[in-house]
């Protein structure tokens, strides 16, 4: 299952081009990404808890796939390779324990 | 496939990732196929992509990592998997953790009285007198 919505206005200055994306640190992809998740989480979690979302960390745009192997994927094909910041639905993803 | 207690009294398996070998942790407490390091990534030569991961450990801290596919030996046989590439310090002294999705469909024997451990595809007598609950 994918889902693939614009969620907000995208002014054309937000739009990263793929040589800005590769600079940017992990520290800023996770707190963008975060940002993003927050506005989304209420009707993300709604109808996808436990399922994956992944984030354009510039425009918001967003896929959503139960798998967490697949969502790269399907991130990229919608979007090229470019950051994305990708979490767990309404818990955290534990790989340990 | 046969690996090894070490001296300080772990399982480790040494593997080919990417046609180099990588000694491995096995951690049956990681629930993915493999767990490697961001300096051991690019030890490998593996392709990252661009996507971060959030998840929690064990004790609730954060952690993030990113997703590639590496070609490992498994039994003679060349397998593409996804690996767990960590974004950070590393907290042990492996560069790759070796996790259960990885294991499932084998019998893993860990002989602390050789040091040695063995991995292996299951036999028939290997079935239980009882089912696991």
């Amino acid at each position: 299952m994918l889902l693939y919505k614009q969620i907000v206005s995208i002014e054309k200055e937000d739009v990263m081009t793929p040589q800005q994306a590769e600079s940017i640190p992990v520290d800023e992809i996770v707190d963008r990404g975060n940002k993003w998740y927050a506005q989304l989480s209420a009707a993300l979690e709604k109808e996808h808890w436990g399922e994956f979302v992944a984030v354009r960390i510039d425009t918001g745009e967003y896929v959503i796939h139960p798998d967490e192997y697949a969502i790269g994927d399907e991130f990229e094909k919608a979007f090229g390779d470019i950051p994305g910041f990708v979490r767990k639905i309404g818990e955290q993803l534990r790989l340990f324990g | 496939m046969e690996g090894r207690i070490d001296e300080k009294n772990r399982p480790v398996l040494t593997l080919s990732v990417n046609e180099r070998p990588v000694s491995c942790l096995i951690d049956t407490g990681f629930n993915g196929f493999l767990w490697i390091d961001d300096r051991t990534a690019h030890r490998l030569g593996l392709y990252q992509h661009g996507q971060i991961y959030r998840s929690e450990l064990a004790d609730g801290r954060p952690a993030e990592f990113k997703i590639a596919i590496g070609k490992i030996l498994w039994f003679d046989e060349l397998k593409n998997i996804p690996i767990h590439v960590f974004q950070g310090e590393r907290h042990s002294d492996f560069g790759a953790l070796l996790g259960t999705r990885l294991l499932i469909g084998n019998v893993v024997l860990l002989d602390y009285n050789w040091g040695v451990i063995s991995i292996r595809l299951p036999v028939a007598s290997d079935r239980p007198s009882r089912p696991r609950d």
